[in-house]
């Protein structure tokens, strides 16, 4: 049978929009978000962003519901071979840092809580081989896989209800949402929130499986509110759990928190919850690895040509050999690292911009008649 | 060049054929004279293909006969033209006769012996129709049309082994079943090329989409209740001459835990008792991976009073847990296969020894746990809870590579072959539509026919990852 990866017999409908965006937006940064931002106030800056990033969506929808734009090749007669060229060079090199930071962050997080004697690299080696066990069915079955990743993480949203109920007396944490100074409201946290939000900004590479049809914005927007409401409630747990005094002593408040919670059964549940992390981390990365491949592809100049096993397990182990060299020069440990801070400039950036060149190039060159 | 071709290649047809009564036993020749006309008439069958009895009155009707032409005619003969065709219909219970002329003809008298509809040993169900298939096609395929009494149901015949000519019906409801199913069936059982097909499993071996993978992609029944219903949902039943399983396709993964009885029960108990099964699935895979994994790498994880009793059970024992849990799947798994094999009154003392005196002398020489043994006898259970034989057989292979991961990599080791399964599954096609529907792809509407068995009335539709030509099951006024 002839391997393919990127053939397309069906388009997606809102569902996997929804469940690809929602899981997009929940990687890394939702674990290390509570101990940068600290006070409860920030919970209005997260509902404010996410309000923001809507206008963000919206111009994404439209560039994806172009009409004219169903495959690479009409991508490439809309922007021209030169200018996607260095757009694709600069969204490998985005997409190899997101890869890297949230990969890295996870795996550390396994090594600190669940195998503290096990090296981050074999960790990374397992994320990678998996991703890559995904990845090579083909572009299609990975974002179904999307819908599976959706419903074997989303779940754990709810055990945090348990922790509001036994932190009830608490909840005077939060009185101080409307505060009287906005304090700590720095930009790093403001770029911090948007990168947190980014991700949706990565269907462009998608583009030829998602429907046209039906209401894009609104499967988008549904899955940035259930983003954002899950980015308040954790965090608002976390306040309620510390205390805004507390939170920024703890590395990794939201892992810790759950660390309190236990049945008469089963203790110590932050290795069961970091395990089912796995589930989006994985998918993420098969989804991405898969866009590098493509991307490395028309770099290459090799788009007609037929997809080999040979040059996806290349481009996973090119993006494995990065994420090793990172883990072991260049990562430094907790909290926010330069690694880490670079990742929150570029991932607000491209959140930003991406949906906005996208959706202006196609405008323009829709008026000039090119396709 | 073989006999047969040597026999073929005669350009007398007559020949060729008297030729086939040497050497084989079975196949008789008689010749008559019809004195009236003069005429001399050749009676060729395999003996042991025949019955005997509409052989002698065929017989006794021609020769009382003066115009043997006609009463051929009555008898609703076919006309031997070829050497090829002469062979399939000695091969298939026919007589052939010849009368005077160098014509052949060829008159159907099949020993249609077999075993009588019985109640089916593999599925019982306590409440619904208790007929099930027998070893002959054409009295299957009279089961299903009694239950679907309709002009549309429409069957569809292959050979297959070049050996053992093996009939194959097709059945598929027209105006139903989505063409491009049928097609895909049909260009697949064309392309078999064996020599022997002797069951439903050899030849589903041959139409799946993925022959390495260890999910069956086609359910077998031999229940026809079952098929019946199938059919009716839009899917494509496949019938093997000699076999009492028939195929059923395409079947997704979540097919293989529904049983005929969850539609007898009311739909709360029949929702409940489909939850059980997968949890039943579930817990046969995860519960003995899960103990290792735990006392293996997370015992912080076990609360204290727990801990006690686990330490307390395991403080004795000379293996480490992973070892301790493969010995015992492993010795599961024979007892398994032993029970099986042996006949029924055998396999109840195989109970007491395998169970009983084995598992008790595991525990007491200090082998095993106590904890274990607990777990394995609910993981064992818990496997027969999946209605679909083949796929409680599938358990076992990924039992064991769950065990393997969980020693490896504790609880993350079980998300990541969690991982691998459900990405495996996600991959898989059964007559090319997705394996995993309806949950990837997503149709929400057929849900109400997944965990949760809705009521009947409720489900107007056929399930939509079927891409049913009329996705109505209800008879819509205009």
């Amino acid at each position: 049978m002839k391997f393919t990866l990127f053939d397309r017999s069906a388009t997606f409908g809102g569902g996997y929009v929804f469940a690809v965006v929602n899981r997009l937006q929940m990687l890394y940064f939702v674990l290390i978000l509570p101990e940068q931002l600290m006070r409860s106030h920030m919970l209005i800056l997260i509902i404010l962003i996410g309000l923001v990033s809507q206008l963000n969506l919206w111009i994404l929808a439209k560039g994806l519901s172009t009409k004219e734009l169903r495959t690479f090749e009409d991508l490439e007669r809309m922007f021209g071979k030169p200018l996607l060229a260095v757009l694709i060079t600069l969204g490998l090199g985005a997409l190899l840092l997101k890869m890297c930071v949230f990969t890295l962050g996870y795996a550390e997080l396994i090594q600190q809580f669940i195998f503290t004697s096990l090296s981050e690299q074999w960790i990374i080696a397992i994320v990678i081989a998996v991703s890559i066990y995904i990845a090579i069915r083909g572009m299609e079955k990975t974002i179904r896989f999307g819908i599976i990743a959706f419903l074997f993480s989303s779940w754990m949203i709810i055990a945090f209800i348990f922790l509001f109920v036994t932190s009830f007396d608490s909840l005077y944490h939060l009185s101080d949402v409307i505060p009287h100074q906005w304090q700590d409201v720095r930009l790093i946290n403001v770029l911090l929130i948007m990168s947190s939000l980014s991700g949706p900004e990565f269907l462009i590479c998608l583009f030829p499986w998602v429907g046209k049809g039906g209401n894009l914005l609104k499967w988008l927007s549904l899955g940035n509110a259930l983003s954002v409401l899950e980015y308040v409630f954790l965090f608002a747990a976390t306040l309620v759990f510390f205390g805004e005094g507390y939170l920024k002593e703890v590395s990794f408040p939201f892992v810790n928190m759950i660390q309190y919670m236990q049945t008469s059964f089963i203790e110590r549940i932050e290795v069961i919850f970091l395990s089912f992390h796995a589930f989006h981390f994985i998918f993420a990365n098969a989804l991405f690895g898969l866009s590098f491949y493509g991307g490395i592809r028309f770099l290459l100049g090799r788009l007609q040509k037929a997809n080999s096993r040979l040059g996806l397990l290349a481009t996973f182990s090119l993006i494995g050999i990065a994420m090793l060299v990172a883990s072991e020069w260049l990562w430094e440990g907790f909290h926010l690292n330069t690694f880490t801070i670079i990742q929150v400039y570029v991932g607000a950036f491209t959140y930003v911009v991406v949906p906005t060149l996208f959706y202006t190039v196609i405008r323009l060159r829709r008026g000039q008649r090119f396709i | 060049m073989s006999e047969d071709d040597a026999l073929g290649h005669l350009n007398n047809l007559t020949e060729a054929i008297l030729q086939l009564t040497f050497g084989r036993n079975d196949v008789k020749r008689l010749d008559r004279t019809l004195r009236s006309q003069n005429v001399n008439l050749t009676f060729v069958y395999v003996d042991t293909l025949i019955q005997q009895e509409r052989v002698n009155e065929m017989m006794t009707v021609i020769l009382q006969e003066n115009d043997s032409l006609k009463i051929l005619s009555f008898l609703g003969s076919t006309t031997v033209e070829s050497f090829e065709i002469a062979k399939e219909k000695l091969m298939t219970g026919h007589v052939l006769i010849q009368a005077g002329s160098k014509k052949w003809f060829a008159v159907s008298a099949p020993d249609t012996t077999g075993r009588a509809i019985e109640s089916s040993d593999t599925e019982t169900i306590l409440y619904g129709a208790k007929d099930s298939f027998t070893e002959q096609i054409n009295q299957n395929i009279m089961l299903i049309r009694r239950r679907i009494k309709h002009a549309r149901l429409c069957t569809h015949e292959f050979k297959a082994g070049s050996l053992t000519r093996t009939k194959m019906v097709l059945m598929s409801i027209d105006g139903i079943t989505n063409s491009d199913v049928i097609q895909t069936v049909k260009n697949k059982l064309k392309k078999i090329n064996f020599d022997m097909i002797l069951n439903s499993s050899n030849v589903a071996e041959f139409i799946e989409d993925h022959t390495n993978s260890i999910f069956p992609q086609f359910e077998q029944t031999d229940l026809p209740d079952y098929c019946a219903d199938s059919l009716g949902k839009g899917k494509i039943v496949l019938l093997i001459e000699n076999s009492p399983f028939v195929l059923i396709g395409p079947t997704t993964f979540f097919d293989l835990f529904t049983s005929p009885e969850d539609y007898i029960h009311k739909w709360l108990i029949a929702s409940s008792l489909r939850i059980i099964r997968y949890i039943g699935f579930v817990l046969s895979l995860l519960i003995v991976p899960i103990y290792v994994a735990l006392t293996t790498h997370h015992y912080q994880m076990i609360p204290l009073q727990i801990l006690y009793v686990l330490t307390d059970s395991r403080n004795q024992l000379p293996f480490s847990p992973f070892w301790e849990a493969f010995f015992m799947l492993f010795l599961v798994e024979i007892l398994k296969e032993a029970s099986l094999r042996m006949p029924s009154k055998t396999s109840q003392t195989l109970g007491i020894v395998g169970g009983i005196v084995i598992g008790d002398a595991a525990v007491r020489a200090g082998f095993v746990s106590v904890l274990l043994i607990v777990l394995i006898g609910v993981s064992a259970i818990a496997s027969f809870l999946v209605p679909n034989y083949l796929l409680s057989k599938t358990n076992t292979i990924i039992q064991f590579v769950f065990l393997i991961l969980s020693f490896l990599m504790g609880f993350f080791g079980i998300i990541v072959g969690l991982i691998g399964l459900l990405a495996h599954l996600n991959g898989l096609t059964s007559l090319k539509k997705p394996y995993l529907a309806p949950v990837a792809p997503f149709y929400w509407s057929d849900w109400k026919d997944f965990l949760l068995r809705f009521p009947i009335p409720w489900m107007k539709t056929r399930p939509d990852h079927l891409e049913a030509k009329n996705k109505w099951r209800i008879t819509r006024r205009r």
